[in-house]
């Protein structure tokens, strides 16, 4: 009974020890979906708004088209009106009031000409601001795709490069000279991998990367003052 | 000679043989990360420092291969010598103005 007993405790405590297992694994399980649930509301999010600037690209586009046969139809009566200008000049029987008459079809076949065109002009202007827009939100969209089909295990290993850092470092890198830049392009890259590995990296590489990019000028000078050196000392 | 550059080149004295990438150097000279750069292309363009690539595949390792600085053996003489004189002037400071305490720490 005794040995029941103890064997009986044991499986209870065995039972409670998982039982603390699995809730703790469906909890990790549960963060990691809502992450997920976050990340694919955020995607949709830019999505909706992709679809809703490609629609008021295309809308902008029809409108862009319509004004262009407007204005082509426009640019077309004014040839016509000067055509008939030029014949009655050519044939001598321009009358005051025929001419009066022409030249005035011509202004207002001009002025019509002059509002498409800026019709045309102000349609196309929005055209392309709806097509920047489109443009940038796909390349969020994209971007944010790509850092959620990397593979899992670059989360576990947990080296992650900041992206706002990268763009210190290649801002920063513009400021050595031209020959320095892929030797310290590599370098730095290596001191953000270095830093990705410790704990709070994203801050502490954009912290590192700010700082490196406050000392680029100097590096540049010490960079010049060194060639210069060597430039004295070899001639 | 700034007090970062003597931090830098005690970090380096330490082992003189030792080769360091930027961030050991940094963490040695108790200098904030990424404040260096200008310090050692200084030394290394003035012939006090060498430096060479790691000797890994990137591609192997999965990351960029490190840069490792040491002194050349000229410069640590002259580091040595450098930080010899700057610690008399320091002393000599402190003998003046009592209450003066130096910047950087051995």
């Amino acid at each position: 009974v005794k040995f029941a007993r103890r064997n009986s405790e044991s499986e209870t405590l065995d039972a409670r020890s998982r039982g603390a297992h699995l809730v703790r694994d469906l909890a990790l399980a549960r963060d990691i979906a809502r992450a997920h649930a976050a990340a694919l509301a955020s995607d949709l999010g830019r999505a909706r708004s992709l679809t809703k600037n490609v629609t008021l690209t295309a809308a902008g586009s029809r409108n862009l088209i319509r004004t262009a046969h407007s204005f082509a139809v426009d640019i077309g009566h004014l040839y016509f009106s000067a055509r008939r200008l030029d014949q009655a000049v050519a044939d001598g029987a321009l009358s005051l009031d025929y001419s009066r008459a022409l030249t005035r079809q011509l202004v207002i076949d001009m002025s019509l000409a002059a509002q498409r065109a800026c019709g045309f002009a102000y349609d196309t202007s929005e055209l392309v601001g709806c097509l920047h827009a489109a443009g940038k939100n796909a390349e969020a969209l994209v971007l944010t795709l790509d850092e959620q089909a990397s593979p899992v295990e670059s989360a576990v290993v947990a080296v992650r490069v900041s992206k706002p850092a990268r763009w210190v470092m290649t801002l920063a890198l513009r400021a050595l000279p031209v020959m320095e830049r892929s030797r310290y392009a590599e370098e730095w890259r290596s001191e953000l991998w270095d830093l990705a590995e410790g704990p709070g990296s994203q801050r502490r590489q954009v912290i590192h990367a700010l700082r490196t990019m406050a000392c680029a000028v100097p590096q540049r000078s010490s960079i010049r003052q060194g060639r210069r050196r060597a430039a004295a000392g070899g001639g | 000679m700034t007090l970062q550059t003597q931090a830098v080149l005690r970090a380096l004295l330490v082992k003189p043989a030792e080769e360091l990438y930027g961030l050991q150097i940094c963490s040695m000279a108790e200098l904030p990360s990424g404040t260096i750069h200008p310090i050692l292309a200084r030394l290394e363009s003035a012939g006090w420092l060498e430096s060479r690539w790691e000797t890994v595949d990137p591609s192997e390792q999965g990351r960029p291969r490190r840069r490792y600085y040491r002194l050349s053996p000229d410069g640590s003489e002259r580091a040595r010598l450098a930080l010899a004189a700057a610690s008399a002037k320091r002393s000599m400071l402190r003998a003046l103005n009592p209450g003066l305490t130096g910047g950087a720490t051995a």
